[in-house]
């Protein structure tokens, strides 16, 4: 793994790609999983456009029915389990030792194990391609009795379970590295209670993936068990294709929140950087964090209110759900005092945070709205529900991904990115989503129902659907302004330095890249944030005490 | 005029066209721009060490900013695990309860349709599962002897009780082999009813577990004759304990609710 | 510490381990005659049964584990999960019901 440095001759030895494939360096890890992570989203991506080619126009453009739903079972389940898992996964791994004062995670083979079987189950999921029959055509829910080997022989829908069984297990092994990492690695005098918030947010996240994912693990064993050996688990006359939507969203509501817990920690890291003031209400942060990832748990069927739940359970879940708004409505308050009265830096990380900020707050209210049960049957399986988990985790997510990529890609490399190309991303990106997602809302309240392949010209749905169509090249436009960003930043090669942003937390303590080591000594905490504290005892100005 | 894809061949060839296409320009990136394969210009642990120390630091030293510098001016150079517990055994509780919420999954599905009369178990043999509870139990306690012997240096008895556990484990195995063979002989199989898919699934996932247990106990016993445990190091069995016990909690819970609440 | 716990009963005796042996034997004992015997009128059988596994499992956890004696965080992290058992029991449970 590291390089090779010879006493005395100052001679280092490059890192060989054997080097990158045998590591166990969390920093190295990490890239990997954000490389890994950006091929899946450009082929999930392109997945995503064929899907708006396709309905752009009324009648057949690009693809027929059966085509229609390979496309988009294989990019809703790419950006979930290939894209937005891996990419935070990926900054968890490279900033989390960091930001504790560690020098490595705590089981440095398990990571480089987990990385593996992640590379492993994508090449399993992707390989249902090439199987008789083509790539699983069951949306990414997978529901029974779809999967059943009589609406579906394509071995292509093994190929799916065990793929999502093997990145599960490859997320469980990772969480509990990150959940021993956290509690038994940070430096001393880091108390919990100066735990970065990234990093409180990895680990309320690492716990909700450690319970959740067993639960799809085993609703996935008992699926390919129904397959492949004949047992009755989710067939309609003996067993009950309903228990398959209670295990899979047991998981899968709760994965919404590990999607999105992580990109509010980098929202939190973020915003007190460029407000140039400490965060508002450490502690109501972190609480809400840990009340969403127990909450996280408690709604899952109100994706299900559809299929006839008993009152009493339809009563508790739409409270859960209304109730769930509350902590996510903490932070966001929280995030807005955090930035009144600053002194606003609008570089490209602030603006990527507003975006998060600003879209995530449409796609939460929407949720609530679904909440409410009467709407909900009128709402459910239209464009208004992909119009509303886009804003989450498009609008949530992925907005908060970039932000966390400008912020700390600079720390990864040891360049700075070019903030004119970056603004141009951010605005590009921001027309374009909300061009793609907005027109959605109107066209699921139209009733325009979401897995179609086609629709008829006399619904009056042509004009949004040509929108979407265009917003969504926007966005392809807007990543390509990305990928050209990072490229000539990286020629052009302006030294970042240990803390381009005038950072609060400890990975700006040391070099950008960092060493194989981290730090050459681990540093003595003393308060919730070190490297600033340094800069204004260095500077010779009054550090004031704060709360913790 | 609509284009229209014909075959999965052209989509994989699309798919995965993309995928390498991406991967050759992200990879481009990260050899050639990044210079990911440039080692970084900062020292590696060798240095620390004190041969490289008195060398007369030839090799260039870290160049730190001030604040950097000053933040870890005062630190350490190993700090102990914050909490004071070893990352194995924390690591090993934190995957049990990924482990309860996998069999929960299993145990859940059998509760619920028992609870509505969906499935009714047919044929098991309440005496022979319970001779096999108590072997599974006489297999815990060898193990927890296991571990007492080793904290007292006491080598013999170690192996003698890891072999033990390896035989009884073995023997709960072969209990278990022996009822399935006999409700398949009644008829009940996987495919034949509900209570055959639950009961088949369950008990197949606990198997599995305590198979591998026995590998694992096997690789200890190895580890055991090369002397790897000692009274101070021994935290490879006790990890090995914990998963090891879970499996028979696993176990008391099946127990229960598949043989003794008929 | 976990090394500290451990050693609270090594030295000593194997006492501990072997009375909690005869325990759980015990009480599986009692179980399958509970089963096999009919004291009790079969709908309350499981009350009785879902108790004496309970016992079962604190005490193999507690002394078999080391949970008795060692750090509690051991204890809450094997706890964490168990309102979400009971959650997703009750719901499945009640929803196939209706």
């Amino acid at each position: 793994m590291a390089a090779t440095t010879y006493p005395g001759s100052a001679v280092t030895r490059r890192a060989s790609l054997v080097d990158w494939l045998t590591t166990v360096d969390h920093k190295k890890i990490g890239i990997m999983y954000v490389i890994l992570a950006f091929l899946f989203f450009a082929a999930g991506g392109t997945l995503a456009l064929l899907i708006r080619w396709e309905l752009a126009l009324p009648g057949q453009q690009l693809l027929d029915a059966d085509q229609y739903n390979k496309v988009f079972s294989m990019h809703g389940t790419t950006m979930i389990f290939l894209f937005v898992i891996p990419m935070l996964v990926g900054l968890g791994n490279y900033f989390v030792p960091l930001q504790i004062g560690a020098r490595d995670m705590a089981f440095p083979r398990l990571n480089a194990l987990s990385l593996w079987m992640t590379v492993g189950g994508g090449i399993l999921l992707y390989s249902s391609w090439l199987v008789p029959g083509g790539a699983a055509a069951i949306g990414w829910t997978g529901y029974a009795p779809l999967t059943s080997t009589t609406f579906s022989p394509s071995s292509s829908v093994d190929l799916w379970a065990i793929g999502l069984i093997v990145l599960g297990s490859a997320s469980t092994a990772g969480a509990v590295n990150f959940i021993v990492t956290t509690l038994n690695m940070r430096a001393p005098g880091m108390t919990m209670w100066r735990l970065p918030l990234f990093t409180w947010s990895v680990l309320v996240t690492a716990f909700m993936v450690l319970l959740a994912t067993p639960m799809l693990s085993g609703a996935l064993a008992m699926q390919l068990a129904d397959r492949n050996l004949g047992t009755q688990f989710f067939v309609p006359e003996s067993g009950d294709p309903v228990l398959w939507q209670h295990l899979f969203w047991f998981y899968s509501h709760p994965a919404v929140y590990i999607m999105v817990v992580p990109a509010m920690g980098v929202i939190s890291e973020i915003l007190p950087v460029f407000s140039r003031k400490p965060i508002f209400g450490y502690s109501a942060i972190v609480w809400s964090s840990i009340a969403i990832g127990v909450l996280g748990f408690t709604t899952w069927a109100h994706h299900m209110f559809t299929t006839g739940l008993s009152p009493l359970l339809e009563s508790f879940f739409i409270l859960s759900t209304m109730i769930i708004a509350v902590p996510t409505g903490v932070k966001m308050f929280n995030w807005i005092f955090t930035m009144i009265g600053g002194s606003l830096k609008f570089d490209t990380p602030l603006l990527f945070s507003i975006g998060f900020l600003s879209m995530f707050l449409i796609g939460g209210l929407s949720g609530v709205f679904q909440a409410v049960l009467p709407l909900d049957r009128q709402l459910h399986d239209t464009y208004w529900v992909v119009a509303h988990f886009h804003y989450v985790i498009f609008g949530g997510t992925v907005f908060g991904l970039v932000a966390g990529a400008y912020y700390w890609l600079p720390k990864m490399f040891g360049f700075k990115l070019g903030e004119g190309l970056g603004k141009i991303h951010f605005w590009l990106m921001f027309i374009g989503f909300n061009l793609t997602f907005f027109p959605m809302h109107i066209l699921g309240l139209l009733g325009m129902p979401r897995r179609y392949f086609d629709y008829p010209a006399e619904r009056g749905w042509t004009e949004y659907n040509l929108a979407a169509t265009i917003g969504a090249f926007i966005i392809l436009l807007a990543f390509l302004v990305f990928l050209v960003n990072v490229i000539m930043s990286a020629i052009r090669r302006e030294p970042a330095g240990d803390d381009p942003w005038e950072g609060n937390t400890l990975e700006w303590a040391t070099t950008s890249p960092p060493p194989v080591h981290n730090f050459d000594r681990i540093p003595v905490v003393s308060s919730l944030r070190p490297v600033r504290d340094a800069r204004l005892r260095l500077a010779g100005e009054p550090v004031e005490d704060e709360l913790h | 005029m609509a284009l229209t894809l014909e075959s999965g061949a052209l989509f994989a060839l699309l798919a995965g066209g993309t995928l390498l296409l991406t991967g050759l320009v992200a990879g481009g990136i990260a050899f050639l721009v990044f210079n990911l394969d440039r080692e970084r210009r900062y020292v590696d642990e060798s240095v620390l060490t004190p041969a490289a120390a008195a060398d007369g630091g030839s090799v260039a030293l870290p160049r730190l900013s001030a604040v950097s510098e000053s933040v870890i001016h005062s630190g350490v150079v190993e700090a102990p695990p914050s909490l004071g517990m070893s990352h194995n055994k924390l690591g090993m509780w934190t995957f049990l309860s990924s482990e309860i919420m996998f069999f929960t999954a299993l145990i859940g599905a059998y509760v619920a349709f028992r609870a509505i009369g969906d499935l009714v178990p047919e044929h098991l043999n309440v005496v022979l599962s319970g001779v096999g509870t108590f072997v599974l139990i006489c297999s815990s306690f060898t193990v927890v002897l296991a571990l007492d012997a080793v904290q007292e240096n006491n080598q013999q008895n170690f192996v003698f009780y890891l072999l033990g556990s390896i035989l009884l484990g073995a023997a709960f195995i072969g209990i278990q082999g022996y009822e399935w063979a006999e409700l398949m002989s009644h008829g009940v199989t996987a495919t034949s009813s509900l209570f055959g898919t639950a009961f088949f699934v369950m008990t197949g996932f606990h198997g599995l577990h305590v198979i591998i247990g026995l590998v694992w106990l096997t690789l200890t016993l190895l580890r055991a004759f090369r002397g790897d445990f000692t009274p101070k190091d021994n935290m490879g069995v006790e990890t090995f304990g914990l998963y090891w016990h879970f499996v028979d909690v696993v176990w008391i819970v099946l127990f229960t609710i598949i043989y003794l609440i008929q | 510490m976990s090394d500290q716990a451990t050693h609270q009963y090594s030295g000593h005796s194997k006492r501990p381990y072997t009375r909690i042996f005869v325990a759980l034997v015990a009480v599986t004992f009692v179980e399958m005659l509970l089963t096999l015997q009919q004291f009790i009128p079969h709908e309350f059988l499981p009350i009785p049964l879902v108790i004496l596994s309970f016992a079962k499992i604190a005490l193999v956890a507690m002394y078999y584990m080391h949970l008795y004696g060692d750090n509690k965080l051991f204890t809450y992290m094997f706890l964490v999960p168990v309102p979400f058992v009971l959650l997703i029991m009750a719901a499945l449970i009640i929803d196939l019901l209706v």
